[in-house]
């Protein structure tokens, strides 16, 4: 047990604030996405010593995530946030606010699913097998999601994002 | 590229997030307890499968006493068969229980469950197990990792209607796991003495896996 804890110590310690911002980006709430990693770090010690053997603890911690999120989402009780709630203050040298608030304004905007897609391809940098392991859908279903979302994000940010990539 | 920017961008927004001090050994308790928990509901479970279980050999120990023409017993192996079915329809039960969309959507049909079950039992004497799972997934890879874990037997099995299929075994543990059309599913029979299982196939996913008894 001794040595299980301090793997997983160290494992936390590396990885906590990596799936606390991804948790973050996927409900938009500082609260919940820390209800999520706790969930998803607790379903990850039960299983450490397969998941290790396996060589498979990021993915297994990155699905705990999702499914913990996914579960958080169908809970009647769950905080609520409008689009800017919980919006943190951006350090010197950051985009403006107005195109950082609406990147978050975008991102919350967006189903749950292809937020979902966006996160774990975008910022996870995920391959759309990955992903599709990791969601339990198909590939096919990870492409059009990401296809869908960028349209909508693109829509949403028509009036910075294409004036930068152009 | 419009992908690289947004990258770049969400990158940018999630360096931002508001990081909770949080010590590990909090996420160490918590994992201790989430253990604790999964043992105790497996413990409960294997105390009610037994009181059950009593009840039944009582209430047919009572039944035969007052019987006025018990019937004969069955020749050849109708006690086995009928102790398998006995399982099968427990293992379809837990897959009619209510569960997640994902659970829901798979739809496995009856048979295939059936069929997976009759291969458990060729490896497995259902009497001399009492926790029994199934798990679900949509794809193979979500039950079945590339490797097998050490101090397990894996190996290639037929079942039918399936288009592949994997048994592993312990000394306390079987799985099968099996893909159809619908989606995967592995069912699993462990001793009554294995209070926490690392199991070979179907994790630990609450959302992929239920066991008879409860578990978190």
């Amino acid at each position: 047990m001794a040595r299980r804890d301090e793997a997983f110590a160290a494992y936390v310690a590396q990885r906590r604030p990596q799936l606390f911002r991804a948790a973050w980006l996927l409900c938009g709430d500082p609260h919940r996405a820390e209800d999520i990693v706790q969930t998803a770090l607790a379903k990850l010690y039960v299983a450490w010593p397969r998941a290790e053997r396996a060589q498979s603890v990021d993915a297994y911690v990155r699905r705990a995530l999702v499914n913990s999120h996914i579960d958080e989402s169908r809970r009647p009780w769950r905080r609520e946030s409008s689009a800017g709630d919980d919006l943190p203050e951006r350090g010197v040298g950051a985009p403006a606010v107005e195109e950082y608030d609406a990147l978050w304004a975008a991102l919350r905007a967006l189903p749950p699913g292809q937020r979902r897609v966006v996160v774990l391809r975008h910022w996870w940098g995920l391959s759309v097998e990955e992903t599709a392991a990791d969601l339990g859908i198909g590939a096919g279903t990870v492409k059009s999601q990401t296809s869908a979302a960028l349209a909508a994000l693109r829509t949403a940010l028509a009036d910075d994002l294409t004036k930068e990539s152009t | 590229m419009d992908t690289e920017l947004l990258t770049e961008r969400l990158h940018l927004l999630a360096e931002d997030a508001p990081l909770p001090g949080t010590a590990a050994a909090h996420d160490i308790a918590r994992g201790r307890r989430r253990a604790r928990r999964r043992r105790t509901a497996i413990t409960t479970g294997v105390v009610a499968a037994c009181a059950v279980a009593g009840v039944a050999w009582t209430a047919a120990g009572d039944g035969a006493g007052h019987a006025a023409d018990p019937a004969p017993p069955v020749a050849g192996n109708g006690p086995a068969e009928s102790a398998g079915d006995e399982l099968a329809d427990r293992v379809v039960v837990l897959g009619e229980q209510p569960g997640s969309p994902e659970w829901e959507r798979l739809a496995i049909p009856e048979a295939s469950v059936r069929a997976t079950v009759a291969v458990l039992q060729q490896h497995a004497d259902p009497s001399s197990y009492r926790i029994l799972a199934l798990g679900a997934g949509r794809a193979w890879a979500d039950l079945v990792p590339g490797t097998c874990p050490a101090a397990w037997t894996c190996s290639p099995v037929a079942v039918d209607g399936a288009a592949q299929a994997m048994l592993a075994e312990t000394d306390d543990v079987v799985q099968v796991a099996a893909e159809f059309p619908e989606g995967s599913i592995v069912v699993t029979i462990a001793a009554d003495d294995v209070h926490d299982v690392d199991l070979a196939y179907g994790g630990d996913d609450a959302d992929r896996i239920r066991f008879e008894g409860g578990r978190d």
